[in-house]
């Protein structure tokens, strides 16, 4: 899968926040030349004479929807990738109206108070100087009433998706949507004409900035339908969403949360005891490996293969660190002081849990467990449904592709700033320890990490 | 010069959904504007008191993670400024003025401006989101939970339109 290409680890920061500008800029272009930097054509909405807002806001849902939907019947995008809000039922509720109100009373919603603001509006300040001060109100009042605090975190927090709660396939809910938007805008249209003549009646000092013809609309909106539906239609053909969801972590819902080759390698330095590394690779060349890392390769493609003692006493070769042993001679990553090999008791139980499609590590892993899977580059495919739901399961962001880059090659400075160049000497540390070039003397100790309050001091010294 | 009339909302609609859908695709997240005032503050809130800023909840969770001005929102936000900028521009529309309606003036307009602005700062941080990355975004992805933000938004708006009317009519 191509989509999302951020997090999976495509490119580096620094590419993904220009995507974030570009985007950005064609996103605040489009609120402008709708007409959202003017707080009186966005506040007509509910006074029902010019219903832009409604009718801006359902296009790009419909189209954002269709696409998404689309891209990922098509296997083109990974849903389970895709950050998608999180329910929390009553609050969602209850800041909706208070956001309704918010958005009358001041004629402008946050996004919008930007794009109106840099327009030359006068009153876009005031409501942004609100929304600072709304936003530190909310914190204070968090941190000291209780209430409150019950009130955000009620809900469950699930990725809860309209087709799961109705049970229809995404694309047939998809398709309801795109046709109940549809006649939403008929009645829209309908409705502006009504009040617009009924406030022109009256005199009302209404600014109707309405455009143009009003059948040009139509066959606009007519056109969208037929994009929409077409790719709904194709969209029918292929697995849904919520099947490709399923794939991840066996019964989870939730996205394959990411752990950067950068905390690995300080988890592994720090020896962390609840961290067991899975390696799904079919090969593994014994210069490229994580040190600790159990091979599943068989367990996860699911062939039963040749799971002889060989490798068996090497599936069994303890990711806990803490446990090292005198047996390090033989294992392949013995120079590692991560790494220690099989006692005869584990050999002997791996030899007999052979044909079990759980790897006994992961057998033995329990809610504390981060599994943190290994792979080339890509995402994981499917895991078995017999693994263990218990422990959570993380993906390595970019596979070996990235720790290769960002671990066993030393970095090198560019800006020269002290932050940059203290993050480049704990890279090249930690390049030296894991790739096993000398580049010290004192290569053999595992460097000490960086204490945890020191990084962050000196943000605190720099920050304003 | 006059300036450029607006678009056909259901074409400006087009372009909108098409960046919702790049960030989709290219980002893996939705579009976001509450983002920016909650991080820019949490970072404001760390350099002046270090110790409750990261203690806050709130505040707390957008400093764990590093620079909290280092994020995909916050560098969208930098952009709509800057797209929204170029479209005022380009169409003839800067100008500076207080929108409002001629029956209130203009110091009441700002006072209910930055009232309502305070409203929307609170909701957007119980509702985890504004009306870009609730009710628009997560409308997109369909998410439930949006979808009930979205109708409290209308629902909100229609029933305490009347009070304000003459702010806008």
């Amino acid at each position: 899968m191509i989509c999302p290409t951020g997090p999976q680890g495509f490119y580096g920061e620094q590419t993904g926040l220009l995507t974030a500008l570009v985007i950005g800029g064609v996103f605040g272009f489009a609120l402008e030349r709708a007409g959202f930097g003017n707080a009186r054509k966005l506040a007509a909405q509910f006074y029902l004479y010019d219903m832009t807002v409604f009718k801006v806001m359902f296009t790009a849902i419909l189209v954002a929807m269709t696409g998404l939907y689309a891209f990922s019947a098509l296997g083109w995008a990974d849903l389970s990738l895709v950050w998608i809000n999180p329910t929390y039922l009553w609050p969602q509720l209850a800041a909706g109206f208070l956001l309704g109100v918010g958005f009358i009373v001041s004629g402008l919603c946050p996004g919008t108070a930007f794009v109106s603001l840099v327009s030359g509006k006068g009153d876009a300040l005031a409501a942004i100087a609100g929304v600072f001060v709304g936003v530190l109100l909310f914190s204070v009042v968090l941190d000291g009433v209780p209430a409150l605090g019950s009130l955000f975190h009620a809900g469950t927090g699930e990725r809860l998706l309209l087709q799961d709660l109705v049970g229809l396939p995404a694309p047939w809910l998809a398709l309801g949507v795109v046709l109940m938007a549809l006649g939403a805008f008929l009645g829209a249209e309908k409705v502006e004409a009504i009040f617009t003549r009924r406030y022109r009646e009256a005199r009302a000092p209404i600014e109707d900035s309405r455009v143009g013809d009003r059948r040009g609309k139509f066959y606009l909106a007519g056109v969208l339908a037929l994009v929409c539906i077409a790719a709904g239609l194709g969209g029918g053909t292929g697995t849904g969403a919520s099947a490709d969801m399923a794939q991840l972590a066996p019964g989870s819902r939730q996205p394959l949360p990411l752990v950067s080759p950068m905390e690995l390698a300080e988890r592994l330095i720090q020896r962390d005891p609840d961290l067991l590394v899975l390696d799904l690779r079919k090969e593994i060349p014994e210069d490229l490996r994580i040190p600790g890392a159990v091979p599943v390769a068989e367990y996860h493609a699911g062939s039963a293969g040749s799971t002889g003692l060989e490798d068996a006493a090497e599936n069994t070769a303890d990711v806990s660190p803490r446990t090292e042993s005198a047996a390090q001679a033989e294992s392949p990553a013995a120079t590692s002081p991560a790494v220690a090999a099989a006692t005869a008791a584990e050999t002997a139980t791996s030899t007999e849990t052979a044909a079990d499609p759980v790897p006994p590590q992961l057998a033995a892993a329990d809610m504390q467990t981060l599994v943190l899977l290994i792979t080339e580059s890509g995402l994981p495919t499917e895991l078995p449904a017999a693994w263990p739901v218990e422990p959570s399961y993380a993906w390595l962001q970019g596979g070996m592709e990235a720790w290769k880059a960002e671990i066993l090659t030393p970095a090198e400075p560019v800006l020269f700033t002290a932050e940059e160049l203290e993050s480049v000497r704990r890279r090249n540390q930690l390049a030296a320890y894991f790739s096993g070039v000398e580049t010290s003397s004192t290569v053999a100790a595992p460097p000490p990490p960086i204490p945890a309050g020191g990084k962050k001091k000196k943000k605190a010294e720099g920050g304003c | 010069m006059k300036a450029k009339p607006y678009w056909n909302p259901y074409l400006a609609g087009l372009l909108l959904g098409l960046a919702l859908l790049a960030a989709f695709l290219v980002a893996g997240q939705g579009l976001g504007a509450s983002a920016f005032p909650k991080r820019l503050l949490a970072g404001a809130a760390e350099s002046v008191n270090h110790e409750w800023a990261t203690a806050s909840e709130t505040f707390g969770k957008y400093l764990r993670g590093g620079n909290p001005l280092k994020n995909w929102l916050v560098v969208e936000v930098i952009g709509v400024i800057l797209g929204g900028f170029l479209g005022a521009l380009s169409a003839g529309r800067m100008k500076w003025e207080i929108v409002r309606s001629p029956r209130i003036t203009a110091g009441s307009r700002l006072w209910l401006a930055f009232a309502g602005g305070i409203i929307m700062g609170f909701a957007a941080s119980l509702g985890r989101g504004c009306t870009s990355g609730q009710a628009l975004s997560g409308g997109a992805a369909l998410a439930a939970g949006s979808w009930a933000y979205m109708m409290m938004v209308f629902g909100g708006g229609y029933a305490v339109a009347w009070f304000f009317r003459r702010q806008w009519t």
